[in-house]
C-alpha cells in the first residue's frame, strides 16, 4: 500500500469529528471519500497533510509515519493538496503560483540568489521549465502571466492542481476538485485527474459531492457519516449498501423504494 | 511636497521612452542642480533670516525630486541613468561640501532609506510586523560605538586602549561585517521563540523587545555608559585615499563626510541588490506566500518558521550594517536614538512609500526624513518671527505628524505613494468582494449543478 | 434546492443513463478532443530520496532555555539566599528580610494590578468584536487620566465632600473617554473593516495612537504650559487607613485612596460581568464577538454593538486613567504608552477576549511588576558580594518593565491562548 492510514482519530472539544478511521490506498488508484456535510472529511485530510494533528492513529506514506509532521514537511515526503475554497497567491500570476509549488524541490540558498551563482540560474530556470509544463498539463499554458486572482473559477481550480502537482507528490489530495463547476467543467475536471493517474502516476484522493464523478471515476470509495466510516468498496458496493443510502437519505428511505435499485 | 498621490508607475515594458519626458528630465534636473549649486555656494540665503531653513530645504527637495523623476518618468533609459548618477555623485556631494548642514541630510536620508529597506523585507515582503526594528539598528551601533570609542578601554580596565581612544579607524570595515552577523544573530535568537506566534502578538512581542533593548541601553551602564551614551565614536579610516583629500581641497571636516556620503550610497546600492534579488528567488516567493495565506503556504512546502526567520535575520542584518555607519557618522551613541518612536518613524517611511517596493520605500525615507529634520524645523524657524508660545513649535510634533501619514494612508491609499506593482493588480481585485460581505464567497457554495432527473 | 434533496436526486438519478439524463436540460455540448498531454521533463517526475524527516516537536528547546532564565531569575536568588546569615544573634537569613517585605509588596501588586486589569479589559473587549489591537486604548486611558487632572483642578478649591469630586471626575473622564474611543472606531477603523491586510487597520491604530499624544500634549501645552501634571487630590483621600493591628504587622499600609482604588475596581468589574453575561445588550455584543455575519442574521446592528463595546472599553480605560493619576500622582500625555503595553500584555497573558482572563492577567502581571521592582535589588543588596545573585543589586526599578514582556513571551510560547483562554483552531 502506498498511503495507509490506521485509525485515526480527531476530536474538538466534546466533538469526535472523525473518529477511528482507516484508509488503503494502493499506488495509481483513484480513491474518493464521500459522506454528507460535515462527516469529517475536510478533517481528515486536513490530519493526513499535517495541518491537524490527529489524537489517535498512524498516516504511513510508503512506510513512513507522518503523524507529527508539519504541513511542509508531510508535502516534502510526498503528499501535496488542494483546498476546498481556493487557496492561491492571488497577487501572483499562474506561473509564479506553480513556482512556488516547485519551493521543496528547488534548492537555492540565501548565497546563490544574492550572487546568483550558476546552482539558482539553473534551479530557477529548471523550475520555471517544469512550472510551465505542469501548465501546458493542465491547460493552462496560455494563461502563465495572468495573476492567479484574475483567473476564471474553473482555471483557478486547474491551477491550484498544477501548483499542487508541482510539489512532485506520490499522492494528490482533491478537496472538492468540482465543487462550484458546470457539467462542462467537472466533465473535463474528470479527465485531468484520470490523466493525473495515467500519465503523471501520481496516486489521486479526492473528496467529492458529485456523485456521478465519484461513481465514474473511483476504484475504491470510503463513506463516512459523523466521524466514523460506515462503508467501503468499489463504486457498485457503495451505491447499493444500505448504510449509506440510509447516511443521505435516513432511515425511511433506505427502508423505501429508493434502495431497490 | 510629494504627499499627494503619484501617477502609477507605468508598466516598463509596454511604453516605449518618450523625447519630451527625456527633454523636461533633463531640463528639470540642470535646472534644480544648478539652482542648488548656486543656492549653497553664494551668500543669497543669508539675507532671510528666520526663512533661511525653510528655503534651503525646499530647493534640496526640489533638487531631490529629479531623481524621483528619472525613474518615474518615461524618459529615455540613458537620460534616466545619467541624471540619477550624476545628481547622486557629483551635485549631491558638491552641494554638501559647500553646506555641511544639507550633507547630514543627505547621510541621514540615506540611512533612514536603507533601514527602511531592510524592515521592508520582514513587513513588506513576509508580512511580519517588528515594532522593534531599531534594536537591530542599535545592537549594530552600539558594537561600533563600544569598540570605536575609549569605551571597550574602560570595560576592558586597559589604560592603552583609553588613550589609543579604542581600536583604529580602520577596524570600520571590519565591523560592517560584524554589526551584519551580530544583529542576524540577535534576531535569530530572539526570531526562534517569538515566529511561530500569529501576527498580531508578533507585533506586541516585537515592540517589548525594542523596549527591552532600550531599557539594557539605558541601565547597562558599565556597558553602554547609560543615558549619557558613548562619545568620540572614530569615522572610518582612510589613509589609503587620504591623497584625495588635497585633491580636492577638501578640509578635515569635509573629507569624512563625504566618505560617508559615500559608504551610505554604497550600503544602500548593496542593499537594494540583495533585496532585489532575493525578490526573484524561491526565497523571496516564500516570503510572499506566508503573507498571503499561511496554511497554503505550508502545504506547498514551505517551512514556516525558517522562511519568517530568514526574512526576520535578513531584516536585521540590514539594520545591524546601518548601525555600525549610523554611529561613526554621528560620533555618539545613546539610547534617545533607539526608541519605540523611531521604530514606528522606519515604518512610517515603509507604509508611506509603498510596502514591498523599494522605490517606494526609498522615497518614503526620503519624504519622512525631510519632513522630520528638515521641513517642520524649517517651518518652526519661519514662525520664530509670530512669537508663538514654544509649545505650539511644529519640530516638536513629528508624533503628530506620523500618526496623521499613517492614518491617512492606510484609509486612502494602503498600497502606499509608489505601490509595488502586484500589489496594486490585487488590491483593485479584492475591492468588489468585501471581506466583511464575502464570507460565503462562490468556492463554498454547494455545487448543485443540475443533474437531470425527472 | 438544499443540499440534501441534491443528493437524494444525484443518487437516484445515476441509475439513469447519463446521457439521458443529461438531454433533458437542453442540447449535448459537443465532444471535446482529450487533451494532448507533453512530454513531462524529467526533473519533474523523479521523485525524491527517502530522507529522514524531523519529528515537529511541540515546544522548541530555546523556549525551554528561556523559560528556565526566567525561572531562575525569578526564584533562583530567594533559594540562594535562605543560607545566607545576616544577623546570627536574630536568625534573620537575607530571604527572611525579603519575606518580609513581600505582603506590602503583593498589596501594592494587587493595587496596580487592578489598573491594569481595568486598562486591560478595553483592549480585549476590543479584540473580541474587531480582531484588533487598538493600540489606541493607551492615549485613551492617558486622555482618562488628564481629563481626571483637569477636574480635580477646577474643584481644588470648591467645597465639596472629596468623595464626590472623585465621582465627578470619574464621571466626566470615563464619559469623555468613552466618546473618544467611539470616534476612533468611526474614523480610523471602521473605514477599513474591508481590508484584507491584517496589519492595515493596526497600523492605523498606531497611527491614532501617535497622534493622541501629541494632541493631548498640545492641548495642556497651551492650557497649562506644563508637561508633567500633578494630581491635586483632596487630602482627605491621601490619609493612611487605621488598619486592624495584625494587617499592619504584616508590614501592609494602606491609604484611603487606595482602599477607594480597589473598591472602585470590583465594582466596575462587577457591573461589566453583568452587562457582558446578564442582559440582553451583553448576549448581543457576545454573538457580535462570535461570528458577525451570524449575528447580523439574527437582526444584532454589528456595528453599532461594537460602537457600545468601543464606549464601554473607552470609559473603563477612562476610569483607569483617573485611578492610575490618584495613585502614582503625575501624569503626562504621554503617560499611556507604558500601562497600555503592560496592560495589553495582561490581555494576553489571561487569554485574549476574555474578560476574566484580563482581571486574572492584569493581577498576576500587576503583582510580577511589584515584586520585580523591589524585591531583586533589595536581595541583592543584602547578599554578600561573592554571592553568584549579588548582581541584582544593579536591576534597578527601570527593569521591572522587562519583566512584563518576559513574562508575555513565556506565556505566548507555552500557552498562547493565554491563562483562560480558549485554543482556537483556523478552519481550513
Amino acid at each position: 500500500m502506498l498511503l495507509e492510514v490506521n485509525a485515526l482519530r480527531k476530536t474538538f472539544g466534546g466533538l469526535v469529528a472523525v473518529n477511528d478511521v482507516t484508509l488503503e490506498v494502493a499506488p495509481r488508484t483513484i480513491v474518493s471519500v464521500i459522506g454528507p456535510n460535515g462527516a469529517g472529511k475536510t478533517t481528515f485530510f486536513n490530519m493526513i497533510t499535517g495541518i491537524y494533528e490527529p489524537d489517535q492513529g498512524s498516516i504511513k506514506l510508503e512506510g513512513r509515519d507522518l503523524v507529527g509532521c508539519s504541513p511542509d514537511q508531510v508535502a516534502h515526503a510526498g503528499i501535496a493538496r488542494t483546498f476546498q475554497n481556493i487557496r492561491l497567491f492571488g497577487a501572483m500570476t499562474a506561473l509564479e503560483n506553480v513556482l512556488v509549488g516547485r519551493h521543496a524541490r528547488l534548492k537555492t540558498k540565501l548565497w546563490d540568489a544574492v550572487f546568483h551563482t550558476k546552482a539558482y540560474r539553473e534551479d530557477e530556470s529548471n523550475g520555471r521549465q517544469a512550472a510551465q509544463t505542469l501548465l501546458d498539463f493542465v491547460g493552462l499554458g496560455k494563461q502563465a502571466g495572468e495573476l492567479a486572482a484574475n483567473l476564471p473559477y474553473g482555471d483557478q481550480r486547474r491551477l491550484e492542481i498544477a501548483r499542487a502537482l508541482a510539489t512532485t507528490p506520490k499522492v494528490l489530495l482533491l478537496d472538492e476538485p468540482t465543487a462550484g463547476m458546470n457539467p462542462n467543467e467537472t466533465e473535463d475536471a474528470k479527465t485531468l485527474i484520470r490523466l493525473i493517474r495515467d500519465e503523471l502516476g501520481v496516486t489521486v484522493v479526492l473528496i467529492e459531492h458529485d456523485m456521478r464523478l465519484v461513481m465514474t471515476i473511483s476504484e475504491h470509495i470510503t463513506v463516512l457519516d459523523y466521524g466514523t466510516k460506515i462503508a467501503e468498496g468499489g463504486p457498485r458496493d457503495i451505491r447499493n449498501n444500505p448504510k449509506v443510502i440510509e447516511a443521505y437519505l435516513g432511515r425511511g428511505a433506505a427502508a423505501g423504494e429508493y434502495g431497490k435499485e | 511636497m510629494t504627499t499627494k498621490p503619484m501617477p502609477t508607475r507605468p508598466n516598463k515594458p509596454m511604453s516605449p521612452p518618450s523625447s519630451a519626458a527625456t527633454g523636461w528630465l533633463l531640463f528639470y534636473s540642470a535646472l534644480s542642480s544648478g539652482i542648488l549649486t548656486w543656492i549653497t555656494r553664494s551668500d543669497i540665503t543669508k539675507g532671510m533670516g528666520n526663512f533661511q531653513a525653510l528655503f534651503l530645504s525646499l530647493i534640496f527637495t526640489a533638487f531631490l525630486m529629479n531623481v524621483l523623476f528619472a525613474y518615474q518618468w518615461k524618459a529615455a533609459p540613458w537620460a534616466k541613468i545619467l541624471v540619477g548618477l550624476i545628481s547622486l555623485l557629483v551635485i549631491m556631494p558638491l552641494a554638501g561640501i559647500a553646506n555641511g548642514y544639507l550633507f547630514e541630510l543627505a547621510l541621514q536620508i540615506g540611512i533612514y532609506a536603507a533601514l527602511a529597506l531592510g524592515l521592508n523585507i520582514v513587513v513588506g515582503q513576509a508580512g511580519l510586523l517588528d515594532l522593534g526594528y531599531v534594536a537591530f539598528f542599535a545592537a549594530g551601533a552600539y558594537i561600533w560605538a563600544i569598540f570605536g570609542s575609549s569605551q571597550i578601554g574602560k570595560i576592558l580596565g586597559n589604560q592603552a586602549l583609553i588613550d589609543s581612544n579604542g581600536l583604529s579607524g580602520g577596524y570600520f570595515w571590519l565591523f560592517l561585517f560584524l554589526g551584519v552577523g551580530v544583529a542576524a544573530l540577535i534576531g535569530i535568537l530572539i526570531g526562534l521563540p517569538v515566529l511561530k506566534l500569529k501576527g498580531d502578538y508578533l507585533a506586541i512581542v516585537t515592540l517589548g523587545l525594542g523596549e527591552v533593548i532600550r531599557v539594557l541601553a539605558n541601565n547597562l551602564t558599565p556597558l553602554t555608559n547609560g543615558p549619557i551614551g558613548i562619545d568620540g565614536v572614530k569615522r572610518p579610516d582612510t589613509t589609503w585615499i587620504d591623497g584625495l583629500r588635497g585633491t580636492f581641497g577638501l578640509s578635515d571636516a569635509q573629507f569624512p563626510l563625504l566618505i560617508m556620503y559615500l559608504v551610505v550610497l554604497g550600503a544602500i546600492a548593496v542593499v537594494i541588490v540583495v533585496n532585489i534579488r532575493l525578490e526573484n528567488s524561491r526565497i523571496g516567493r516564500a516570503w510572499i506566500d506566508i503573507r498571503e495565506d499561511e496554511i497554503a503556504a505550508q502545504a506547498m512546502g514551505i517551512p514556516l518558521v525558517k522562511a519568517k526567520l530568514l526574512a526576520f535575520a535578513a531584516g536585521a542584518s540590514f539594520a545591524g550594517l546601518m548601525g555600525v555607519i549610523f554611529a561613526a557618522k554621528q560620533a555618539f551613541v545613546s539610547p534617545e536614538s533607539f526608541t519605540f518612536f523611531a521604530s514606528i518613524g522606519v515604518l512610517t517611511m515603509v507604509i508611506l512609500g509603498g510596502m514591498g517596493n523599494f522605490a517606494g520605500v526609498i522615497l518614503g525615507a526620503t519624504v519622512v526624513t525631510l519632513l522630520n529634520l528638515s521641513v517642520l524645523k524649517g517651518v518652526s524657524e519661519a514662525m520664530k518671527g509670530l512669537n508663538l508660545p514654544a509649545e505650539l513649535d511644529p519640530a516638536k510634533y513629528e508624533r503628530l505628524l506620523f500618526g496623521v501619514i499613517l492614518i491617512l494612508m492606510m484609509i486612502f491609499r494602503p498600497e502606499g505613494l509608489l505601490p509595488a506593482k502586484r500589489k496594486l493588480a490585487a488590491a483593485h481585485i479584492d475591492e468588489p468582494k468585501d471581506d466583511s460581505q464575502g464570507k460565503l464567497p462562490v468556492t463554498t457554495a454547494p455545487s448543485i449543478t443540475p443533474k437531470g432527473g425527472k | 434546492m438544499g443540499l440534501l434533496e441534491w443528493v437524494k436526486q444525484a443518487l437516484v438519478s445515476y441509475s439513469v443513463p447519463a446521457v439521458a439524463a443529461r438531454r433533458c436540460y437542453g442540447k449535448l455540448p459537443p465532444p471535446r478532443p482529450p487533451r494532448a498531454v507533453p512530454a513531462l521533463e524529467p526533473t519533474l517526475t523523479s521523485t525524491l530520496p527517502a530522507k529522514p524527516i524531523k519529528r515537529k516537536k511541540k515546544v522548541n528547546i530555546g523556549s525551554w532555555i528561556f523559560f528556565a532564565v526566567v525561572l531562575v531569575f525569578l526564584i533562583g536568588p530567594f533559594i540562594n539566599g535562605l543560607g545566607v546569615v545576616l544577623d546570627p544573634s536574630k536568625g534573620t537569613t537575607a530571604t527572611s528580610v525579603v519575606l518580609g517585605v513581600l505582603p506590602n509588596v503583593l498589596t501594592q501588586g494587587l493595587i496596580l494590578g487592578f489598573v491594569f486589569a481595568i486598562i486591560a479589559l478595553g483592549y480585549t473587549m476590543v479584540y473580541g468584536v474587531l480582531k484588533l489591537i487598538n493600540f489606541a486604548h493607551s492615549e485613551v486611558f492617558a486622555t482618562g487620566a488628564v481629563v481626571g487632572y483637569e477636574m480635580f483642578t477646577i474643584l481644588q478649591n470648591v467645597s465639596m465632600n472629596p468623595y464626590l469630586k472623585l465621582t465627578l471626575a470619574l464621571l466626566v473622564s470615563m464619559i469623555i473617554a468613552g466618546i473618544l474611543n467611539v470616534m476612533i472606531e468611526r474614523i480610523a477603523y471602521r473605514p477599513l473593516q474591508g481590508a484584507k491586510n491584517k496589519l492595515v487597520p493596526l497600523i492605523s491604530a498606531i497611527g491614532v495612537s501617535f497622534l493622541l499624544q501629541d494632541l493631548l500634549r498640545l492641548f495642556e501645552g497651551i492650557k497649562r504650559g506644563q508637561f508633567n501634571l500633578t494630581y491635586p487630590i483632596p487630602v482627605e483621600l491621601t490619609a493612611p487607613l487605621a488598619l486592624p493591628e495584625w494587617v499592619s504587622n504584616l508590614g501592609i499600609s494602606l491609604s484611603v485612596k487606595e482602599t477607594l482604588l480597589i473598591g472602585i475596581a470590583l465594582v466596575m468589574l462587577v457591573a461589566l460581568n453583568y452587562l457582558v453575561n446578564f442582559t440582553k445588550m451583553g448576549k448581543a455584543i457576545r454573538a457580535v464577538a462570535q461570528d458577525r455575519q451570524t449575528a447580523a442574521l439574527m437582526g444584532i446592528d454589528s456595528n453599532q454593538m461594537i460602537m457600545l463595546t468601543f464606549l464601554i472599553g473607552g470609559a473603563l480605560g477612562g476610569a483607569a486613567g483617573v485611578l492610575y493619576g490618584m495613585q502614582y500622582g503625575t501624569v503626562n500625555a504621554y503617560v499611556g504608552i507604558l500601562p497600555g503595553l503592560k496592560a495589553f500584555t495582561a490581555a494576553v497573558l489571561g487569554g485574549i477576549g476574555s474578560i476574566p482572563g484580563a482581571v486574572l492577567g492584569g493581577l498576576v502581571l500587576g503583582i510580577i511588576e511589584q515584586y520585580l521592582g523591589t524585591v531583586p535589588s533589595l536581595l541583592g543588596g543584602l547578599l554578600p558580594t561573592t554571592d553568584i545573585f549579588s548582581p541584582l543589586k544593579l536591576i534597578g526599578a527601570e527593569y521591572k518593565d522587562i519583566g512584563a514582556f518576559m513574562v508575555l513571551i513565556v506565556i505566548l510560547i507555552f500557552k498562547p491562548s493565554g491563562l483562560l483562554g480558549r485554543s482556537t483552531t483556523e478552519k481550513v
